[in-house]
């Protein structure tokens, strides 16, 4: 089994880091570049998911991308510090809500399993499944 | 993760030619290019996507926005893509029935 941590500020400047290194440890576990530009675009929502919630609620708090790499699958985990793809925390602003809902379609579409957990404090997890 | 965009007339319509990432961070930029268009008057827009490397759902929330804007004026918005990275993104999310997509510049202002 490979892990590897990843932390970033919540600022949506970074989000292009973690796509750019989860490509990267994707290619490195095998997957086809289909699968690769898959994994970019669910990890890159669950982050922007996490990041923009995160600028609302607890900008100071960073959000965490948590790698596992297994035998017969790759798991991600997106830490944020509230729901890292609910509308109903940002509906506030006007297309966000739209958007969030294109964001949930593409997450449900591009990896084998999304779930989200609770965490002490309020905080979430997005995991993200893709079985090898 | 640098993105660029190119405007330029054909006829009446004004051409939107973007390169490199459109996501959460740089979406706004493209945003703003395509208020300003419509605040100048320019109704009839093609948003050329054949240099995108990346779109995510923020950037699909910019050209939906800009389709609601040039609709309310009887105005267009059309895409360019061939690529099929992007296309499966705008039918995952159902937007294929809701931009015309054409696969070049010349077809989408003839269109």
């Amino acid at each position: 089994m490979t892990e590897v941590e990843i932390e970033i500020p919540s600022r949506s400047v970074y989000v292009g880091v973690v796509r750019l290194a989860l490509a990267a440890l994707a290619r490195s576990a095998g997957l086809s570049e289909e699968s690769v530009d898959d994994l970019k675009i669910a990890v890159g929502e669950a982050c922007a998911n996490a990041v923009i919630v995160n600028e609302e609620t607890a900008p100071d708090v960073p959000v965490k991308v948590l790698w596992t790499h297994e035998d017969s699958r790759v798991v991600v985990e997106v830490q944020g510090a509230g729901h890292p793809y609910d509308s109903s925390e940002v509906e506030s602003e006007v297309g966000l809500a739209a958007r969030m809902e294109m964001s949930v379609a593409l997450l449900e579409s591009l990896v084998d399993s999304c779930e989200v957990t609770d965490r002490p404090g309020g905080a979430r997890t997005a995991r993200l499944t893709v079985n090898l | 993760m640098e993105l660029g965009i190119d405007v330029s007339k054909v006829d009446s319509h004004a051409v939107v030619s973007v390169s490199g990432e459109i996501d959460v961070y740089t979406a706004p930029k493209l945003r703003e290019k395509l208020i300003e268009l419509v605040s100048e008057g320019t109704y009839d827009v093609v948003v050329d996507l054949e240099k995108v490397d990346f779109l995510d759902s923020t950037g699909l929330g910019v050209l939906v926005g800009a389709l609601k804007r040039v609709k309310a004026h009887d105005g267009g918005l059309a895409l360019v893509c061939t690529q099929d990275k992007i296309l499966k993104i705008f039918k995952i999310t159902g937007l294929t029935k809701v931009f015309p997509i054409y696969s070049s510049v010349d077809e989408a202002t003839s269109g």
